[in-house]
């Protein structure tokens, strides 16, 4: 009796030990599967900080390349790698791995310089200039000025100023979609326009006129007539032989252009050391319609990449001639370094008709391209302006750069 | 045999019984808790597997490895209600965009289980391959979820009213999973087995909330 009462006891006990193993290996991998969860979860914590401190630290300086090794963070570490690939936008591959216990977990972040093409609208002084209902801007748009609102204007994509938001008076609504508007935003300008210049000396066309004359570029696909002065001789060059890179700058005269274009380029007009604005040069003017050869807009299927920039360091100027009434297009990104887009004998009382621009303007400070009396114009052009899509992925080559870098993509594993 | 014999067999069935009522009983608890805690990890199992999936999406939101493809990052959304959304995103990271989009089912779907609140939450991913043609293929995640809440916040944090009418004001999301067990132990899926304070049944139901997800894409450029 007392040996069957063990031998049952004994059997009843191993049979509880076995189900209390399994209900303690079930609760152990309930509690490990959380824990895994909550290691992972960690280790991306850790590398999205960690991508976000090496962000940080390019915005903060362009030409760091250092990145970081083993950095301890949240008892984990992170170690990030900064490599420049070989391509057309120049763009940092920020690859970033960090490891929490037995997790890795990886960010890869590419980011370009940012060029001044890829806005809508900059200017550097707004002035007294109201965006009001009515008023829908598509694209990037930043000033360094405050950005002045009145009613109800849209702004389709990134709003940002350095000084902030100007309501004129409470009941302004600004509808910002394209993310939020953000005040602080410091783009300056650049000093200068040396980057251009070099590189249309290294591998593109650098003309330097010593006697302040202009150059006249009639652009036809990938060929353009050049007249050197006001008078012939003509020539005629080949673009991608005569501008290997794209970049075509004038110095110490004026550059007029018209026609069509179906090479990527950068124009320039700049003036010599020694001259100042009196000297009436780094100009450039528009004799007639200035377009691409493929319009990107009619011919969307055409998957066109050509891409133009005109940069003046003193003004952008719509000539006053016949070729330019009624109507003037332009197909480029515009950049104006100390003054800004506008038109030759605006006040004339001669109404021209419209400017028809598709890409987007960077300037110093908004020029007048005409005059209006209650709502119609009543001397030279009214606006149509544009937005060309292809620049927030593509830039005209040597355009200006913000001297930052701006993220592209932003990979989590 | 006299009477103390007896009176001894008495004592022992007397305790004999006991004894199997006391194992039958702890049988009982042992049965439960294996049942609970099973239920427990198939819970956090399912929930671990579509948070992962959740957030791996949602995370590549607008993102596209050939980024001049999507040159707008803010018009990545393209749908946004409250249980469901549609956006864009290189899942396979073959420099074409995708789409993905998720919504749940009713509930008349999932009748085949006892539980009457769980629900099929779909995924369907439409990948373009490199001719330009795009594979079209819906999943049904049969995980006991009986909700998928998708709120949706501006870029000051008021939140936007669902279907959100203009997708590129989402500045952030906030993305709510429950799921649930397919079928009850002991029948307890009645509230009064719910905790009034958080308004889980800690045996049966799991929830997951991220609040202020910023996919890190939409702010590109």
């Amino acid at each position: 009796m007392g040996r069957a009462s063990m031998i049952m006891v004994m059997s009843y006990s191993t049979v509880l030990m076995m189900m209390g193993y399994n209900i303690s290996k079930v609760s152990t991998q309930a509690y490990e599967n959380y824990i895994g969860y909550y290691d992972r979860t960690n280790a991306h914590n850790i590398v999205a900080s960690a991508a976000n401190m090496a962000a940080y630290q390019l915005y903060d300086s362009a030409q760091w390349r250092a990145g970081f090794t083993d950095k301890p963070i949240f008892g984990g570490t992170a170690t990030a790698t900064i490599t420049q690939q070989l391509n057309a936008d120049s763009t940092l591959k920020l690859h970033i791995v960090a490891s929490y216990k037995t997790y890795t977990d990886t960010v890869i972040v590419i980011l370009r310089p940012s060029s001044f093409s890829k806005f809508s609208y900059y200017s550097n002084i707004e002035g007294n200039i109201w965006w009001t209902t009515g008023d829908t801007v598509w694209g990037p748009i930043h000033t360094q000025d405050y950005l002045g609102v009145a009613n109800s204007p849209v702004f389709m994509g990134k709003a940002t100023a350095k000084l902030g938001l100007e309501k004129y008076n409470k009941s302004a609504t600004p509808q910002f979609l394209g993310g939020p508007f953000e005040g602080g935003v410091d783009i300056a300008l650049p000093s200068n326009l040396n980057q251009l210049t070099a590189a249309a000396a290294a591998g593109g066309r650098f003309i330097n006129r010593t006697d302040s004359a202009e150059v006249r570029i009639t652009f036809n696909g990938d060929s353009a007539v050049v007249r050197y002065g006001p008078n012939p001789p003509d020539t005629t060059v080949y673009l991608p032989t005569w501008a290997p890179n794209g970049a075509i700058v004038v110095r110490g005269g004026n550059l007029r252009v018209k026609g069509n274009v179906n090479q990527s380029l950068t124009l320039g007009a700049i003036r010599a050391p020694g001259q100042n604005e009196w000297n009436n040069t780094g100009k450039v003017r528009f004799d007639d319609n200035f377009t691409y050869t493929v319009d990107p807009v009619l011919y969307p299927d055409s998957n066109t990449t050509t891409i133009v920039g005109v940069v003046a360091q003193d003004s952008l100027v719509i000539t006053d001639n016949s070729a330019n009434d009624p109507d003037i297009k332009i197909h480029a990104a515009l950049f104006s370094l100390e003054k800004g887009l506008g038109a030759e004998h605006y006040n004339n009382n001669n109404e021209r008709g419209k400017i028809e621009l598709l890409g987007g303007i960077t300037q110093n400070k908004r020029a007048a391209v005409g005059t209006f009396s209650g709502g119609s114009i009543t001397s030279g052009y009214s606006k149509r302006y544009r937005y060309d899509e292809r620049l927030r992925s593509i830039k005209p080559p040597f355009f200006p750069s913000t001297g930052s870098y701006e993220v592209l993509s932003w990979y989590e594993r | 045999m006299g009477s103390s014999t007896i009176l001894d067999i008495i004592t022992s069935v007397v305790i004999s019984g006991f004894l199997l009522l006391s194992a039958l009983r702890l049988n009982d608890q042992a049965n439960e808790t294996s049942i609970l805690y099973n239920t427990n990890l198939t819970l956090q199992e399912n929930m671990t597997g579509l948070t992962s999936l959740l957030e791996h999406d949602f995370r590549r939101l607008g993102y596209c490895s050939d980024y001049t493809k999507i040159p707008d990052p803010s018009q990545a959304i393209r749908e946004a209600d409250t249980s469901s959304i549609r956006f864009m995103i290189d899942l396979d990271k073959d420099k074409d965009i995708d789409s993905l989009m998720y919504w749940v089912g009713p509930t008349s779907e999932m009748s085949s289980t006892v539980n009457p609140r769980d629900r099929v939450l779909y995924r369907r991913v439409c990948i373009t391959n490199a001719d330009g043609t795009v594979t079209k293929t819906t999943e049904r995640l049969e995980m006991g979820v009986t909700q998928f809440r998708m709120k949706y916040f501006g870029v000051l944090g008021d939140t936007l009213t669902s279907p959100v009418a203009q997708p590129n004001a989402i500045n952030t999301m906030e993305i709510s999973v429950q799921i649930e067990s397919f079928a009850p132990f002991d029948v307890r899926y009645d509230a009064a087995q719910v905790d009034t304070t958080t308004g889980v049944h800690a045996d049966f139901q799991m929830y997951w909330r991220q609040i202020r997800l910023a996919a890190r894409n939409l702010r590109n450029r």
